[in-house]
This record gives C-alpha cells, structure tokens and sequence, in this order.
C-alpha cells in the first residue's frame, strides 16, 4: 500500500486535545438540547393553539351568558323604524327574557313533583 | 420535551371537550342517583316481606337467619334512599339562585343534621346481630321520621319558593327594560297605540303585585313554622304549596301578557 505525507497539524496536538476537553461535544438529552428548533417551534404552535382555545371558550360562555347567539328573528318593522340597533337588541333581550319565563315556569311546575319525598316502610312487623 | 407536547395536548382536548352543564350536572347526578336508590329500595323491600311471610309460615332457623339478612338489608337501604334524596336536596340548595345566602345556610343545616341521624341509625343497623335487636333499632328511625319528613317537605317547599323568586326577578328586570323601550319610543307610536301598551304595562305591574303579595303571604306562614310539632309543619306545607301553585297564576298571566305586549311592539305600522 502507498502510503502517504501526513500533512502537519496547525496547532500542536496538546492544544486541540485541551479544547476537545473544555467543550465537549452535546449529547442528545443532555441539558443543552432542551431547545432544539423543531421542538421550539411545537411548543410554540400548541400554546397558540391553547390560548386560542381559551379564547374560544371564554367567548362560549359570554354568549351562553347573552343567549344563544343563532336567534334569527323577524324583524319588526316598528322596531327597525324606531331605532336599528339599539332598539332591536332590546327587543331580542326581551324575548329572550320571556321565554326564559315561561321556561322556569314549567320547570317550576315539573320541579314539584321531582322535589316529592319518598314515602317509606316504617313498620317491620316482626 | 415530548410529553411536554403531551401535556399540551390532553389541556387542550379537555378544555375543549369539557362538557358545558358540568355546573348543572351535580343536582341532576344526584336525582339519578336518588333513583337508583328507590329502585333498590322497592327491591330490598319485597325481599324482606317475602323472607319474612317465610319466617312466619316455618319458624325454622333457616329462615330466621334468612329474615334477619333481609331486615338489615333493607333497614340500610332505607337509610340509603333518605340519604341520597337528602343529598340531591342539597344540591338543588347550591344550585338555586332565587334563595339568599342566609336561607341556604339554614335550610343545609337542617339536612345536615337529618344526614348525621341517618350516619348513626345506619352504623346501629350494621351492629345488629339477632332478629330481637331488630325492632329496638328500628323503632328511634320510625319516631324520628316525623321530623325528618316535615323537613324533607319544608326544604323541598323552600326550593321552590326560590325558584319562583328567581322568576319574580327575571320578571321585574324585563318589566323595567319594556317600560324604558317603550318610554324612550313615545313619539314614534301613535296615540291609540300608547294607550294599548300603557294599559298592557300596567297590568302587568297589577299580575306581579298580586303574585308578590300571594308569595310574600307563604313565606311569612313558612318562616313561622315549628319543626318541633312536625305533624303540624308537615301540614302547613302541604297546605301551602296549594297557595303556590295558585300563586304561579298571576305570574303566568302576566307573562302572555308580555307576549302580547311584544306582539304589538311588533305588529305596529
């Protein structure tokens, strides 16, 4: 086999050997590997995605809040003539706030009979 | 760093998936529990007659072994179902947003005390080790039970009345928004238009006072009850809830009323 000229080294042997010490290499797992790009840029998109969550359901519950938010209802012409928005908002609060009424009252009626105590053997008659 | 993202992902789902009556859930949980119970209950109870008819027809030791298993059986059911009507109870309590802080409280207490009765009635049952101890632990229950039946009547009566408040709120809130929409609306309605709603408002207002009086006239009979003659409470409950359901009347008058007066807001040219 031929062999070859070696160039020399740049640096002494000690000197590279002494850097390879001070700064080992960064195995996977290790402390320094928290972060890698790819992880970085999950955790970044799945806490979007959950304050966005958040957001959503906080926007949920206002509107349960107000009532459900898919009422269509027709629109009274006085109503639009009086005033377009702020008297039509009223107005759809207070059909909302009837039939809410007669809701809980029919409840109230059925409640009666859910709320009845049991009736119970009391005598054992040994 | 995965389960990290793992993490995330189970929040996330739960959040989203998390089911929106979870606050309504607890009362309605504990009636299907309450039901569960009683159907225990009629079960434990036929078992008991049946072994008892047993015991009465032989005498042997057989069947006084057999009878003395169903009477604790059903002795501890009995307790189970009283204690799981008084827990749905509470829970309505919690739930209800027509009672005050201060009548909750109160009305808790009662079942409290009634629930540590049933805790202890409950640990006698399970001491029971012959058929002769069965009558002795029995008969405090079925003295006691008085008591526990008027207050089981009068916190079920209470929840009601707070149910019913919780409407009477609703109402005078919705009262006050129709009598600004249609103040701040004058000029553009005509007279006889004007007339027609004024007469609807004020009987509405008219329907209100009268279930206000009505309720306020229970509440005051209810307040003045005296749970050591529960015989008596028991009584006035039941003769109340009559008044109740008559008092709800007016309140259901008044609100076609305002179904009306809403049609007329609508209907105007």
């Amino acid at each position: 086999m031929e062999t070859k000229d070696i160039p020399p080294a740049t640096q002494p042997l000690d000197g590279v050997l002494a850097s390879n010490t001070a700064e080992p290499l960064p195995t996977p797992g290790a402390k320094g590997m928290f972060l890698r790009p790819k992880y970085l840029i999950l955790t970044l998109v799945l806490m979007v995605i959950f304050i966005l969550a958040i957001v959503i359901l906080i926007l949920r519950s206002k509107s349960a809040e107000t009532g459900p938010a898919t009422i269509i209802l027709p629109t009274p012409t006085s109503v639009r003539k009086l005033s377009p928005v702020a008297t039509l908002s009223s107005y759809l609060r207070l059909e909302a706030t009837v039939s809410a009424i007669s809701e809980i009252l029919t409840n109230v009626s059925g409640q009666e009979q859910i709320l009845l105590p049991p009736t119970v053997e009391l005598s054992l008659d040994l | 760093m995965r389960k990290i993202s793992c993490l995330f992902l189970l929040l996330l789902l739960l959040i989203v998936l998390a089911p929106r009556q979870l606050v309504f859930a607890s009362s309605i949980q504990a009636y299907q529990d309450y039901l569960y119970q009683n159907d225990l209950y009629r079960q434990t109870l036929s078992g008991f007659e049946t072994a008892r008819n047993e015991y009465r027809k032989y005498q042997s030791l057989a069947s006084q072994a057999d009878v003395l298993a169903k009477a604790k059986i059903f002795l501890e059911q009995r307790v189970n179902l009283l204690y799981t009507y008084l827990l749905f109870l509470n829970e309505k309590i919690s739930e209800n947003k027509g009672l005050s802080a201060a009548e909750k409280l109160k009305l808790e207490q009662y079942l409290r005390n009634e629930i540590v009765y049933l805790v202890n009635h409950r640990n006698a049952i399970q001491a029971i080790n012959s058929l002769q101890e069965v009558s002795p632990v029995s008969q405090p229950f079925e003295k006691h039970y008085q008591t526990l039946s008027a207050v089981m009547h009068l916190v079920a009566f209470n929840i009601q009345i707070g149910q019913l408040n919780d409407v009477a709120q609703l109402f005078t809130d919705a009262l006050q928004q129709i009598q600004s929409l249609v103040g701040e609306n004058r000029s553009a309605f005509t007279p006889e238009k004007l007339e027609q709603f004024d007469r609807w408002l004020v009987s509405i207002a008219e329907k209100q006072k009268l279930y206000q009086q009505l309720v306020t006239q229970i509440q005051d009979k209810i307040n003045l009850l005296n749970l050591a003659k529960p015989l008596d409470a028991e009584d006035q409950i039941k003769q109340n809830q009559k008044k109740l359901l008559q008092a709800q009347v007016p309140l259901k008058d008044a609100n076609n009323y305002f179904k009306e007066l809403i049609n007329a807001l609508k209907t105007v040219d």
